[in-house]
């Protein structure tokens, strides 16, 4: 058994082998690596801010059986990744993995594809924040909440998330342990408020399973299939743990635990809240035709003092959900630039000295996630009558993008076994063993089929805009990064001695 | 029906769930490190 700083050195020792050095500050432990998963899949931010999505299309059966099925083999998908991440710990995680098992091509666009669900996943939870507060600060304020306000409320929460992320990893870790207590508290806290203070007392369990009921205007069948988008972006993220492994003490082991234990701890939380939640509805109709399914919900339910108090409470725990979501999406920014695979790249993969943060890719992450939204929100300027909402809009961008991410990998390595590449040797110490090959296929089938749920009509417009960001990311490749892109592989040209050099330049920089 | 089905469903994903968790972990404390190879990297230095 090593003691953290035996621990600590070999750990750099493993990373130097992937001719990197280390330059972000490792001091995250098991927990913290599982908590800023576990924040980023926030129940109270996917399952709670399209709740009148689930409703909508699915009636209240998308509770008891969307959440249950998307978790199980979302499961699968985590078990997949998990060995990935024990068996190649960099903070590059979903494109090095795919460059180190095919090519460098296929890595640059797995990097690419993660960057795009990971500007949608930031976007999507921070204008979720948005949602929320803006209508709550509008009745303390007195004004009106409008599209223009979210979008205020929006900039400013990025704002802040930006310069918490600038200022350091401690401050973010301590945040985000503290987040993952404080989604456990709340959940807590609602079931018991709902439990014993709803006002018309709770429906018979039958109505959490109750299916072929949509409010929408497509067949059941595929109305449940569409509503399924809000389990399933509430389960997105869960790589955070893998893009903060260099983070990591013993990550080998504590990021795998991250990422599967973050996905298994949200089902069950998830679905203790969801029952809860939707056995005290008492006006569906109501709930689907409000501005907003949860907050009507839950006034209805609590009453406006109470269930303000609530909403502030999930409010908050939405903010923390960005604000780990923009600490993932940082380090993979500045691990796909350390290996020069963006414009600018040396800037996004410079790393503050005083702060050791990636001061750039932080404020990057900010800046793309914003204009996003505002493309989405300048469009419907122009056409008031889009017919799709903006959340479902991010959303859907974020879980097609990062779910193609998660399957190149999968499918890369079931590729590399079958090819005997990659053998049993080459796995770390968190693998399944003979499990491992189903599991992967069942994952890569659930992917394949919820890609394509998550764009059908009325979500066509997130089709195209992953469309119409797949084909400037052809003419980039073809017009330069096809010759000069030269992957992960080529930080292994580095001596150790420059390394070292690296190293010793951060640890005086401390002193 | 819809009841037994759908709490069945919820069993049966936290089982999958339990077995993948437990195997994962008899492997962690399996596993030997001389017996691991790095994949595309450097070997020990």
């Amino acid at each position: 058994m090593k003691n953290k700083d035996q621990q600590m050195l070999a750990d750099k020792k493993q990373l130097n082998r992937y001719g990197y050095a280390q330059e972000l500050l490792r001091d995250m432990g098991g927990f913290s690596n599982f908590a800023i998963s576990f924040s980023i899949i926030s129940i109270l931010t996917g399952a709670v801010s399209l709740y009148g999505h689930g409703l909508l299309y699915g009636g209240s059966g998308m509770m008891g059986f969307g959440w249950t099925i998307v978790a199980f083999f979302v499961l699968l998908v985590a078990a997949s990744l998990s060995e990935l991440a024990s068996a190649i710990p960099t903070a590059g995680a979903l494109y090095h993995w795919a460059a180190a098992l095919k090519g460098t091509r296929i890595g640059w666009y797995t990097a690419w594809i993660n960057l795009i669900g990971q500007i949608g996943i930031v976007a999507g939870i921070d204008y979720s924040v948005a949602l929320f507060a803006d209508p709550l600060l509008a009745s303390i304020f007195n004004y009106s909440s409008t599209d223009t306000t979210i979008l205020i409320v929006f900039g400013a929460v990025l704002l802040l998330h930006g310069i918490l992320n600038h200022v350091g990893i401690k401050i973010v870790a301590k945040l985000n342990d503290f987040s993952a207590w404080y989604h456990m508290g709340v959940v807590a806290i609602l079931v018991v408020s709902l439990a014993f203070f709803t006002k018309n007392g709770l429906q018979p369990i039958d109505y959490l399973f109750q299916v072929g009921k949509t409010f929408s205007d497509k067949p059941y069948f595929l109305a449940f299939l569409i509503g399924l988008l809000q389990a399933q972006w509430t389960f997105t993220g869960y790589d955070a743990s893998a893009h903060t492994i260099e983070e990591t003490v013993h990550p080998r082991v504590r990021a795998p635990w991250g990422i599967y234990n973050s996905v298994a701890f949200s089902f069950v939380f998830g679905f203790i809240m969801l029952s809860f939640v939707t056995l005290s509805i008492h006006d569906a109709a109501g709930a689907v035709n409000s501005d907003n399914a949860f907050i009507y919900v839950i006034s209805q339910a609590l009453g406006g003092t109470f269930g303000n108090i609530v909403l502030w409470l999930v409010t908050f725990a939405m903010f923390f959900c960005g604000l780990s979501s923009i600490t993932s999406f940082s380090r993979m920014m500045y691990a796909f630039s350390r290996d020069k695979g963006m414009p600018f790249s040396r800037h996004w993969a410079e790393i503050s000295r005083k702060f050791r943060t990636p001061a750039k890719a932080i404020w990057l992450a900010v800046i793309l996630s914003f204009v996003l939204a505002l493309i989405d929100y300048i469009t419907k300027l122009i056409n008031p009558n889009v017919g799709y909402s903006t959340i479902a809009f991010l959303t859907a961008v974020s879980v097609v993008g990062l779910y193609v991410a998660y399957g190149i990998p999968i499918f890369l390595k079931l590729r590399a076994e079958s090819k005997g590449i990659f053998l049993p040797k080459h796995y770390g110490p968190w693998r399944l063993g003979k499990w491992s090959k189903p599991i992967n296929i069942i994952s890569l089938i659930w992917i394949f089929f919820i890609c394509i749920m998550m764009v059908v009509p009325p979500n066509q417009m997130a089709a195209y805009a992953i469309g119409g960001m797949f084909v400037i990311l052809i003419i980039m490749d073809l017009g330069y990064y096809k010759k000069h892109f030269k992957g992960p592989q080529a930080a292994l040209a580095k001596s150790i001695e420059e390394i070292k050099k690296l190293e010793d330049e951060f640890e005086h920089e401390k002193e | 029906m819809e009841v037994v089905i759908g709490f069945a469903m919820v069993l049966f994903t936290l089982a999958v769930g339990t077995a993948i968790g437990i195997r994962a972990n008899k492997n962690v404390r399996a596993f030997k490190e001389e017996e691991h190879e790095i994949f595309v990297g450097r070997e020990d230095q």
